[in-house]
């Protein structure tokens, strides 16, 4: 297997009897962008949720570089950073301090986290509230410190949530570009979102779910193929495949 | 029917109300309590003894009770989501409302009442309000709560801030003197002030018959009242209801940043971030090692400063352990690539160490406070024992809470 991520046919959900993802298979590779398209309810997050490890599969395995997580956690954590759907930060830390700590808790060597950490924060204009507290952030200042924390990190694979939700304009300019150099330098990235214009410009390949299942999945025009709609934007087959009656 | 919704909304606060307080009795509040309670009943004597005979006494208690009887807090059981729903059901609120005001009243009236007694001794010996004028203080003063409430509940309907001004200050003036009166013993003018507080709730109430209620205003004071209730208990257990104020404590959180960067002290630094700015984990850790000092220095016997040592440093290590909960709710500790048996590592490392500190702290207070070097040498082999037997003492606490 070449692929950096491998979703291999898994099945799961919150209840044992009740899965919402019903044998999902689609990978990521590296060095590109697999954006995650669905309605609210298909199974984006919970996708997300098992690729994280914060949930175990029913059936089938999740493989980053050919290792699941029961192998060797620590390994396979190390390889990949999250950007939640909303902020989760620590209440108690100043932004710099949580920079500190994903270095710390990442690996990311004293001298090289100071300097990564400077530029993000000009980056995203936040160099200003270095030494603030989140709960003066607005809800983008708050999604821009996990983006921050994600691009401190440089792994492998970026799992994103929703990532454009609150941010301004230039803040979203600012992640696009960031997530196209870190692709170019061979990362792979995993974007879930409902803004399609951005999706269809900005991602590789694409997988939509439906109802908990992949109903179409490949390049722009390979999903266009699958759905029998040549030359139709993604918006146009997200409303056909919400339709239910597109099943790969 | 609003009425009902009043007693379900009430009976669900009380209901979890109630679970907060056994949490808060069963946490070391009562033992506490007794304490104070021993320690007043045997030093109330000697302190009325010490009172001077002094009118001062008198406007003191005048002060007290004119606090406690005019500030009347409402509680007016809103939720957010009424601002959108209830509004236009606002006429048919009515039984709904005056349930809230009579329930505010009561319990301020309750505090009223502990206060009254508590203050008993001294009001029977030094006011107008001894012997059989004792009951009769008590009842006006309750009566003067109850219309405070009403008056105030009658205010919160005016825009006009001039107007709401002018009824705030006379409804602080006019019972603020009778209970003057009152304490002189002068009963024909409290009897005239009591007429003139009933004749300003009937204006007010007159003049706002057919005034709107102002929901935010309802809303600000409900939220604010129930912030007042949680913040209590949070000095004793974990509230999920509040946001936790963050301290920044510059000097002490600078002490956390002084571990070296590497992966194995992640968890040390997010131990290390929480107990010096968040909770009260800091603050009850300070608040143990004064109040184990003041014990000391009250209680002459040495074996019992000793055991009072050791039972503080103990109820440092048991309240220590919420700190073990502290990102229960919070995704990135598990999503880090650091192995699971860092963490607990990690919190018995700081915890422990944070036991050395109180442990030597208690230790000197001993020395300053004792008189007795033998003492003070058994309370160090305590603490020695203590700090030797706590991972594993950790290990068994985690093993039961699994069963």
């Amino acid at each position: 297997m070449t692929a950096l991520l491998t979703i291999d046919h898994i099945t799961g959900g919150y209840n044992i009897h009740k899965p919402v993802l019903h044998d999902l298979k689609f990978d990521v590779g590296p060095g590109e962008i697999v954006g995650l398209i669905g309605l609210n309810g298909a199974g984006k997050s919970t996708t997300i949720k098992h690729v994280l490890g914060l949930m175990e599969p029913v059936k089938g395995e999740i493989y980053i570089n050919d290792k699941t997580i029961h192998e060797d956690a620590e390994a396979y954590r190390k390889q990949l950073a999250y950007i939640p759907e909303s902020p989760i930060l620590y209440e108690e830390m100043t932004l710099w301090e949580h920079l500190r700590l994903t270095a710390m808790a990442y690996g990311v060597p004293e001298g090289v986290w100071e300097d990564r950490s400077e530029k993000l924060m000009e980056t995203y204009q936040m160099s200003r509230r270095k030494n603030w507290f989140p709960n003066h952030f607005s809800k983008g200042m708050r999604q821009k410190v996990m983006i921050m924390c994600a691009f401190l990190v440089e792994p492998k694979l970026y799992v994103v949530d929703e990532p454009f939700v609150g941010l301004d304009p230039v803040a979203i300019k600012s992640l696009l570009d960031m997530m196209v150099e870190m692709k170019e330098n061979g990362a792979g990235i995993l974007m879930s979102t409902h803004i399609l214009a951005t999706a269809e410009r900005y991602c590789d390949r694409f997988v939509l779910l439906h109802e908990g299942r992949v109903a179409l999945k490949g390049t722009m025009k390979e999903i266009q193929e699958q759905a029998g709609m040549p030359g139709a934007n993604l918006d146009d087959l997200y409303i056909e495949v919400t339709k239910g009656e597109i099943t790969s | 029917m609003t009425g009902q919704w009043w007693n379900e909304r009430a009976g669900a606060f009380w209901g979890k109300a109630g679970r907060y307080l056994r949490l808060i009795g069963n946490s070391g509040f009562m033992f506490a309590l007794y304490i104070l309670l021993f320690a007043g009943a045997v030093f109330y004597p000697a302190f009325l003894d010490w009172l001077p005979q002094s009118p001062w006494v008198v406007v003191a208690l005048w002060l007290i009770f004119s606090v406690l009887t005019l500030r009347g807090p409402i509680r007016p059981f809103v939720q957010s989501g009424d601002l959108v729903f209830l509004l236009p059901l606002e006429k048919r609120m009515v039984p709904f409302f005056k349930k809230s005001i009579r329930y505010s009243a009561a319990l301020q009236g309750v505090e009223v009442l502990t206060v009254y007694i508590v203050l008993g001794p001294v009001i029977q010996e030094r006011t107008a309000a001894g012997g059989a004028g004792y009951i009769g203080m008590l009842l006006l003063l309750l009566v003067i709560t109850f219309l405070t409430t009403f008056i105030k509940w009658e205010e919160w309907k005016w825009h006009n801030h001039t107007h709401r001004y002018i009824s705030t200050a006379v409804r602080w003036v006019w019972p603020a003197l009778l209970m003057l009166a009152a304490w002189w013993g002068s009963i024909f003018l409290a009897g005239a002030g009591l007429l003139g507080l009933i004749g300003h709730w009937q204006l007010v109430k007159r003049r706002s018959a057919s005034m709107l209620l102002r929901w935010e205003v309802l809303l600000e004071a409900e939220n604010h009242q129930l912030a007042k209730f949680y913040r209590f208990v949070q000095s004793f257990a974990e509230v999920p209801h509040i946001e936790v104020k963050i301290k920044r404590r510059r000097w002490l959180a600078s002490l956390v940043d002084k571990f070296s960067h590497k992966q194995e002290n992640t968890y040390l630094y997010l131990y290390g971030k929480a107990f010096v700015r968040s909770g009260e984990y800091a603050g009850m850790f300070m608040r143990l090692l004064v109040v184990c000092g003041l014990i000391m220095y009250a209680f002459a016997p040495e074996w019992m400063r000793l055991g009072i040592g050791g039972l503080f440093l103990y109820m440092t290590a048991v309240q220590l352990q919420a700190l073990k909960s502290h990102y229960a709710t919070i995704d990135w500790p598990d999503l880090y690539p650091v192995p699971a048996k860092w963490k607990e590592q990690a919190f018995i490392t700081f915890t422990r160490a944070l036991l050395m500190v109180q442990g030597a702290g208690i230790v000197l207070l001993h020395a300053w406070i004792g008189q007795s070097l033998l003492v003070t040498a058994a309370l160090i082999l305590f603490v020695a024992l203590l700090l030797l037997y706590y991972p594993r003492w950790v290990t068994r606490r985690k093993q039961k809470e699994m069963v």
